[in-house]
């Protein structure tokens, strides 16, 4: 049945794509007309982890038309508006063209040659004196999976040393260790089908009509067919999405937590659980807890995980009382009451999402933990159109970050550096001695540009991504990359940004469609696109130049490829094999994407479910067949409420939190070149409860200063702008390179995930 | 069973549509779907108040009145996800928000 109805789905959906893009009087237009001669190539839009497909248009070596691709599942045809000025974000007229040598306080042009030879003294100079865990490469989401998979391969398996690390651990890195620590392996469960199939969504900390446009019109449109659809937001901030809700829950920041063990407590009280599904597939555990904040160097944290009872969790639960929960989120108790029920209502089809406000979380692991308790408790998941899905913000952020294993502690496909067996396996499969690959892991990205700022690491590379803007903490880590004494920044980039601008050597870069490519979606969908036009005068891609610096550091044995991207992937797909199975290069090459696991000629559209996942055998129903070591179950866990870091006082009396807009992307060094997203949405501002703003004497677009323990900063004060904040609270966007409001953001982080906290800090509001 | 349940339901689709919908592509296909994709959305070149609903564009865009270009498509509800403002052409209201 539900086959047949998800085909109706699909079919109406495509119909009505069709309907739309036919019958239009604003659709297909003169436009057209001038638009003969085109080149069409399919490619994954180079944003948001949506992945929405794209056709590129190419004529005379130039991209002129980007359309959102109407055969493609993910989008069907709808593009958001960044999405639909992507063909003018390569063309910026400041692209990087030379690669660029520091002379002082100058940049000068230089030859590929004479810069790449530059950076391997380096490499090898600070690597002879300081050991191999002295250099280190940071990149992103952003990596197509080739970039990712060669940077891994070099410095874990070339140069020796496990400092690697994406954007990715400012991002997504709390999803992972919810995922790995609930299920044993990364990556969703449910799929973008769920959106058309579910009747009950509740978003928490996700902005998704901004963030994640197209998903959110999957599911509004899903609320136009079906009466029975209801969106319920919780949030610490009313935003577009809330606007469009059924409903909106206002929560104070941090009692996410205690929400989620009060939404189980009611569960579990009133028995609304699904008690043969927790015996065939749950296990219960707690973790340590009080378990700090990551402010101090070095800080180090290991969790011991301990087997406890349904009847110990009953106990572990009793506290959350709807009252007790009332007090501390600030939701009504008959509010709770009603979600819970929601939530274990056996007639409705249920699904959580969630983005930053989860993963960007001190107790960024643990809030992934308790939404999955929920659905384990009602049996809500691996089951069409009821699922748990972590939504993803970078466009690989899944595919090559996650997937590919691009972190200090990582090897491909769910294996860590710290088990002998996968070391064994990846040296085994890279062609390189097993010792090569350290056992410990180094820095997470927080700890890495710690380290760079007392001077452990000297050399660092960063490519497809722009720390020295998105960090939080910033001063510390941007005066730290300056300091001298040996340090030697390598900055890859399209643009000059803020992160280019404390480089001792810029490459210039080829992005999206000007290089072969490949991402991988937050719904474990695989996207290929070929190289359409040439990257601007000598940009070239992050592939060639990290295999370039290998072949100059006496490691081009690593990359002995011909057809580099296609033999990197099947090199690559000898790690996925076993449940994160992809499919053979040529299939992505015709396909719109395709969700692993991939065996037998399928994609998987549920993972551990039978009848869909290849690996669950007939009888089992569901099976999360990764957990070995708890026999194929997945973890409640017990996971206490806890403070945030650092919580408004008399001297800091605002919570300040951090997001995105629609109209910009992570820092706006592409959306910030097209002028059309920057007249829609060109400046960070300060939006605040007009209350407060009375109180203090502010008025609309007026001047606000705000100040944290660690920097200030003025901005324009927004009373009634597309989001409003609620009283005591203040939100300000992170894109604007001339607004830098992560310098005021803490350098807290989940212990687990090593994520930081960019959602709350505190700070001292006012009239500039 | 399914399987030809589902090929019919394509069938079905590819004939009253005559349009290739389907996961391989060739450059033809690709073309075809290019011409059936939708351009670049139009900017609003008017005024909007921060927080309006799909409901109030579709006020004057669902039938195209007072001069205001009908949507293609009044079933989207979230229109600023697609159209942002863009330059305002009519003249600046003294009581104008943003």
């Amino acid at each position: 049945m539900a086959l047949s109805r998800r085909d109706f789905l699909k079919a109406s959906a495509a119909a009505a794509a069709l309907a739309a893009a036919t019958g239009g009087r604003l659709g297909v237009d003169d436009a057209e007309a001038a638009e003969g001669g085109l080149k069409w190539g399919k490619a994954p839009c180079r944003f948001c982890g949506t992945g929405c497909g794209v056709l590129v248009g190419v004529k005379d070596g130039k991209i002129v038309a980007t359309k959102g691709d109407p055969a493609a599942p993910v989008n069907k045809g709808l593009n958001c508006i960044k999405g639909y000025f992507l063909s003018k974000v390569l063309s910026g007229k400041d692209r990087l063209t030379k690669p660029l040598i520091r002379k002082g306080n100058r940049m000068v042009e230089a030859s590929w040659d004479e810069a790449m030879s530059l950076i391997a003294s380096k490499f090898k100079e600070s690597i002879a004196k300081h050991g191999p865990d002295s250099v280190a490469i940071f990149g992103s989401g952003q990596w197509t999976v080739f970039e990712g998979y060669a940077a891994a391969k070099l410095f874990k398996g070339g140069i020796g040393t496990n400092n690697i690390e994406p954007n990715a651990r400012f991002c997504m890195a709390s999803a992972v260790t919810g995922f790995m620590s609930t299920f044993n392996s990364d990556e969703p469960m449910g799929c973008y089908d769920d959106l058309d199939l579910g009747d009950t969504y509740f978003l928490w900390g996700a902005n998704m009509a901004e963030c994640h446009p197209v998903l959110f019109s999957r599911l509004i449109d899903n609320r136009l067919k079906n009466q029975k659809v209801k969106i319920i937001d919780f949030g610490t901030r009313h935003t577009r999405t809330s606007q469009m809700a059924d409903m909106y829950i206002r929560f104070n920041p941090q009692t996410d937590l205690a929400l989620l063990n009060g939404i189980a407590h009611i569960i579990v009280r009133d028995k609304l659980y699904d008690e043969s599904f927790i015996r065939k597939h749950v296990v219960f555990k707690k973790g340590k807890t009080n378990i700090g904040y990551g402010l101090e160097d070095k800080f180090k944290f290991a969790d011991d995980p301990k087997p406890m009872s349904f009847d110990e969790y009953r106990e572990f639960l009793a506290p959350y009382t709807p009252e007790y929960v009332s007090r501390l989120s600030g939701v009504p108790v008959n509010t709770i009451e009603e979600v819970a029920r929601l939530y274990a209502d056996k007639k409705r089809k249920v699904n959580s999402l969630w983005t930053m406000g989860f993963n960007q979380h001190v107790r960024g692991t643990w809030v992934n933990n308790l939404v999955y308790n929920v659905h384990l408790l009602t049996g809500k998941i691996c089951k069409p159109g009821e699922n748990p899905m972590s939504l993803t913000g970078q466009p690989s952020a899944c595919g090559t970050a996650r997937e590919v294993g691009t972190f200090t502690h990582r090897l491909p496909a769910d294996m860590v550096v710290t088990n002998e067996e996968h070391r064994k396996k990846a040296a085994e499969i890279w062609g390189v001695p097993v010792e090569k690959i350290p056992a410990k892991p180094t820095y997470h990205a927080t700890e890495m540009f710690r380290a760079l700022d007392r001077g452990d690491i000297k050399v660092l590379w960063v490519q497809v991504t722009n720390p020295f803007q998105s960090a939080p903490n910033l001063s510390r880590y941007r005066k730290g990359a300056r300091k001298g004494g040996g340090r030697f920044i390598i900055v890859s980039d399209i643009y000059p940004t803020r992160s280019t601008e404390l480089a001792d050597v810029i490459l210039p870069s080829a992005s999206w469609v000007e290089k072969e490519g490949f991402f991988g979606n937050a719904e474990r969908r695989g996207q290929q696109w070929f190289k359409m036009v040439d990257p601007p005068g000598e940009a070239r891609n992050d592939l060639w130049q990290t295999i370039e610096l290998a072949k100059r550091l006496g490691y081009g044995n690593l990359f002995p490829y011909r057809y580099v991207e296609k033999e990197i992937f099947e090199e690559y797909r000898k790690f996925t094999v076993g449940g994160k199975d992809l499919a053979p290069y040529e299939a992505y090459t015709r396909a719109r994407g395709l969700r692993w696991p991939y065996v037998n000629g399928k994609e998987t559209l549920w993972r551990y479910a039978e009848g869909y996942d290849p690996y669950v055998k007939a009888g089992e129903g569901v099976k999360f067949y990764k957990n070995k070591p708890t026999d194929g179950r997945a973890v409640i866990w017990a996971r206490p409420y806890e403070p945030a870091a650092e919580v408004p006082d008399k001297q800091y009396p605002f919570w300040l939190c951090t997001g995105r807009v629609l109209e910009q992307w992570h820092t706006g060094t592409m959306t910030g070149r097209v002028p059309e997203l920057k007249r829609a949405y060109g400046t960070a501002v300060c939006e605040m409860h007009p209350d407060d703003a009375k109180r203090l004497g502010i008025k609309q677009g007026g001047k606000v200063k705000l100040t944290s323990r660690r920097g200030s900063i003025v901005l324009t004060a927004d009373l009634r702008g597309r989001g409003k904040a609620e009283r005591g609270n203040v939100f300000v966007a992170f894109f604007d390179e001339n607004k830098l409001i992560n310098e005021l953001c803490i350098d807290a982080y989940c212990p687990i995930s090593g994520e930081p906290d960019y959602k709350k800090c505190a700070v001292k509001v006012e009239k500039a | 069973m399914k399987t030809t349940r589902r090929l019919l339901l394509c069938l079905l689709l590819l004939l009253s549509c005559a349009l290739p919908v389907r996961a391989d592509e060739s450059e033809e296909d690709l073309e075809k779907a290019a011409r059936m994709a939708e351009s670049t959305p139009p900017v609003i070149p008017h005024r909007v108040e921060a927080g309006s609903s799909g409901e109030a564009c579709l006020a004057c865009h669902r039938d195209g009145i007072k001069g205001a270009p009908a949507t293609p498509h009044p079933e989207r509800l979230d229109c600023v996800q697609c159209h942002v403002q863009g330059e305002v052409k009519v003249k600046k209201s003294k009581k104008g928000k943003h």
